[in-house]
């Protein structure tokens, strides 16, 4: 009797001992349940004026501001300059009529990105898809460098430190030309530009048709300021100035827009509403590049160079297992 | 209006007053004017390479077990504990030099995957996903142990397996031992691949918020699996091979440094062959990285074949017969100009032409990026660097050739890299970062380990002491070298600066004349307006130092 107890207190604290560490090792796991992503995800996407991109999409469809877009759309000054301003990004949509493709080509064209239908062929299905190409006008790259406050390097005449942008400050730079960013540069602005907002609470004001049809315009006397400085041999400070007047009259990086559209790429391609995204590569720094870099087998590599077109964190790879000054 | 200080008689800028302040504006810097040619971790395989010829050469008289082996030994010992400070040096004075990058930091990229809380940040009152400390927390804690039972699993059935090819050779000879071998193999390949899986779900379940803590969890997990399967053979046999519950499996001729010698070559030749290809020809990116395997092919000439293989399969990927695979497959041609291929000779070099050919080549470059695959980040590389400092660093008492194949090796595998990145893959998005991450630690771990591993391997395995010292007299000479060496270790740590005070001078020197240039620029430029956005203190300070620059223009 005795002894069947103590074999039925055994057998008790034995699964006692078996149960209890799995008991304990399921409330852990409850508890550190993951919350439903899809939810997370798709509130959290948009910015708080574009929630919904369908309806976002379909809402206030404005005759007058239509016929100001389609307008900007048939100037000959949105037309990308020969060898000029090139593409810095691919955005790769599903083609469904209310799919996200209005909704975030608008939200990137509020900013003052241009955003144009290519006839590239995607890596899915063609007949699905659609491929957008953005790049950035100059002026508003401008814009952006000074309210990110981008490092930037002063010309090696001036030491070669390295300082927050400022127009202003162009004559100083390595580059001395308005607009003249490194492939880099403008990977990085063009992102942030499309990036959620680094400087405001809640996002922009922006998302009405009036809105989208100034910004139009706007864009157009930028893309004119920046080509009449080009054309013309103005002196840097008088080309600065104009560039600066044609904002400040346009309104364009002024108080009204955060500079951000607020979309975030990478969760948008996560959730499948963005089905590719390709930063491009600028053609000429590449074949700079690959000149310095595959010059011979013991030769050393150009890691400034490296470093100043595909990010820090692949060079130190290279540094690493690389060259580097003792 | 060309600013005043511009037009001076003597040309090129000056710096009018503080003249000991503006350092020679091209004050040439002595380093960057001599640029070195190998690479950092290459130069210290090429000077471990140099060493290593010595007892190479003695072992053609004197065996493979010579004397020079233990001061080889301890050489790379010390090596091995200086680099890590070698490195933070290098490390600083190139940051210094960079500067500021533009570009994103890695730590402070939130991960598409992460999910939490939208709250607001208590600092800069941003809207910020967030999630629970303690949460995060347990997380981790869980997936450790995840880790760990895997990790040590792994590590017994590959012991077990050893063993079973040990009794099959006994039972079956020959045949035995390749079925023992391919058993091993496979259980190797198979669990490879397991663990690369089982590291990326659970890493991706910490829900971790930065891209940078992500790849250090990844690093740290990868790192364990990959070094129990690549190393476990060779600790077999170094420590465990004819001694213990292993009698019966003894080395030939009772010399098993020598097997080790043999073995570790093989696998380390077999361990330089990757197949990146293979995994980018995985459409996913997401999955790509945790079905990458290193199987172990246990043959010295797949290094070879390896770097071969490794330029020419994605060069034919992109070649005409690829495009006309695609055509059957698709029913479309590849639509890529030939002159587009970034591979290609012409790649780049239209970009000036102007009018509708520069639109046309440029629609054809966007194209052909569009059809490649997505660069998978520098993980890969860093792993493979890091098992290859394993076998250089952990068996450097019987592997003396290891440094000298893993230098040559590297000189191929730096441009083969460069090549791949410049032309196989897209454009990464650029990411910011101050140090190789998580791998610094691995690194410097496994250089501890070797200063455990490289005295045991002479004191234990080889035959170099007298046989008929006692094992407490053998453990106790360890124990004393293994603890002396660990003080050197030490001193080295303490004793080497990791930063030299000429790079940080000529870098304060430089971010003060940037600081005086912009300054003084700013001030002849009339008006507060172009001053503004450097904010109210850069426009008082260029207030004050206005009145010193007209003077010095007078002069």
């Amino acid at each position: 009797m005795e002894g069947s107890e103590d074999n039925f207190a055994g057998a008790g604290a034995g699964s006692l001992l078996v149960l209890a560490p799995g008991v304990i090792a399921a409330i852990c796991i409850i508890a550190c349940r993951r919350p439903h992503r899809r939810h997370h995800t798709t509130s959290n996407i948009w910015p708080h004026w574009l929630r919904d991109p369908g309806a976002a999409a379909d809402a206030e469809v404005d005759t007058e501001a239509a016929a100001a877009a389609k307008q900007a759309e048939a100037s000959p000054l949105l037309q990308k300059p020969a060898g000029g301003a090139s593409l810095e990004m691919l955005l790769v949509f599903p083609k469904d009529d209310d799919g996200p493709a209005d909704a975030v080509t608008r939200a990137l064209m509020d900013v003052g990105l241009v955003v144009e239908q290519t006839s590239l062929v995607p890596r899915g299905d063609a007949a699905r898809q659609r491929v957008f190409g953005v790049w950035a006008p100059p002026a508003l790259l401008e814009r952006k460098a000074e309210q990110v406050q981008l490092a930037v390097r002063l010309h090696p005449q001036h030491g070669g430190g390295t300082v927050p942008y400022s127009s202003s400050l162009r004559p100083l730079m390595e580059r001395k030309q308005a607009g003249d960013f490194s492939s880099l540069q403008r990977q990085v602005l063009v992102l942030a530009l499309a990036g959620a907002h680094t400087d405001q609470v809640g996002g922009t004001q922006l998302g009405t048709t009036t809105a989208i049809a100034t910004l139009r315009a706007a864009v157009l006397a930028l893309r004119a300021t920046s080509r009449l400085a080009d054309s013309v041999p103005l002196g840097d400070e008088a080309r600065s100035a104009a560039t600066e007047a044609a904002a400040a009259a346009s309104g364009v990086g002024g108080k009204t827009t955060s500079l951000s559209a607020g979309l975030e790429l990478e969760r948008l391609r996560q959730a499948g509403d963005l089905v590719d995204l390709v930063v491009l590569h600028d053609a000429a720094e590449l074949a700079a590049l690959k000149r310095g870099w595959l010059g011979g087998w013991l030769e050393a590599q150009p890691l400034r160079s490296i470093r100043d077109y595909y990010g820090a964190q692949v060079a130190l790879y290279f540094t690493w297992c690389a060259n580097v000054p003792a | 209006m060309a600013p005043k200080w511009r037009s001076t008689s003597r040309g090129a800028p000056t710096c009018p007053r503080e003249r000991q302040h503006c350092p020679s504006p091209a004050a040439p810097d002595r380093r960057s004017a001599r640029p070195r040619r190998l690479a950092f971790y290459t130069r210290v395989l090429a000077l471990l390479t140099v060493a290593s010829v010595p007892v190479l050469l003695a072992r053609i008289g004197l065996g493979a077990d010579n004397s020079l082996v233990p001061f080889y030994a301890l050489l790379l010992v010390l090596i091995m504990s200086g680099w890590h400070q070698l490195w933070r040096r290098t490390l600083n004075g190139l940051m210094r030099e960079w500067g500021p990058a533009p570009e994103p930091d890695a730590t402070n990229v939130e991960r598409p995957d992460f999910v939490g809380e939208t709250v607001r940040h208590p600092v800069s009152g941003e809207l910020v996903r967030d999630e629970a400390p303690w949460r995060a927390r347990l997380r981790l804690v869980l997936s450790l142990q995840g880790t760990l039972v895997m990790g040590v699993s792994a590590l017994v059935v590959a012991l077990q397996l050893l063993l079973l090819k040990s009794r099959f050779y006994f039972r079956f000879g020959y045949f035995g031992y390749g079925l023992g071998a391919g058993l091993h193999g496979a259980f190797i390949s198979l669990s490879n691949q397991a663990n690369h899986l089982l590291a990326h779900r659970l890493t991706v379940w910490e829900n971790h918020r930065s891209l940078e803590s992500f790849e250090g969890a990844l690093i740290i997990k990868t790192t364990l699996f990959v070094f129990f399967n690549s190393y476990s053979t060779l600790f077999y046999i170094a420590f465990c091979k004819g001694r213990w519950l292993f009698e019966e499996d003894a080395c030939l001729d009772g010399d098993c440094v020598a097997e080790l010698e043999i073995e570790g070559i093989a696998i380390f030749a077999a361990q330089v062959q990757r197949t990146p290809q293979t995994r980018a020809a995985l459409p996913p990116p997401q999955m790509a990285r945790p079905l990458s395997s290193r199987t172990l092919h246990p043959r010295a000439w797949q290094i070879l074949i390896g770097q071969t293989r490794e330029l020419l399969v994605p060069y034919l990927k992109r070649s005409r017969i690829a495009a006309g695979v695609r055509q059957l497959q698709t029913g479309r041609p590849l639509p890529v100009l030939e002159g587009a291929l970034p591979g290609s000779a012409g790649y780049g070099t239209q970009a000036s032409a102007s009018g509708d050919a520069a639109g046309e080549s440029e629609m054809a470059q966007a194209q052909a990026q569009l059809e490649l695959t997505e660069y998978e980040g520098v993980f890969d590389e860093y792993l493979e660097m890091v098992v290859q400092f394993g076998y250089v660093s952990l068996f450097a008492a019987a592997l003396p050739m290891a440094s000298g194949m893993a230098c040559l090796n590297n000189i191929i595998e730096l441009r083969t890299d460069a090549w791949k990145l410049l032309t196989q893959f897209r454009r990464p998005m650029a990411r910011s970062s101050t140090d190789i991450s998580a791998w610094r630690h691995v690194l410097g771990g496994i250089s501890l380990l070797a200063i455990v591993t490289n005295p045991a391997l002479l004191i234990f395995t080889s035959k170099r002491l007298p046989a008929e010292m006692s094992s407490a007299d053998r453990l106790w000479t360890f124990i004393a070298v293994e603890h002396a060496l660990l003080l050197l270790k030490f001193l080295v740590h303490v004793l080497t600066p990791t930063s030299s005070r000429e790079a940080e001078i000529a870098v304060l020197r430089r971010e003060r004349t940037a600081h005086l240039t912009v300054q003084a620029f700013l001030a002849t430029k009339e008006g507060p307006k172009s001053a503004k956005s450097w904010g109210q203190t850069l426009d008082l300070a260029a207030k004050g130092r206005a009145g010193g620059l007209e003077r010095a223009d007078e002069l």
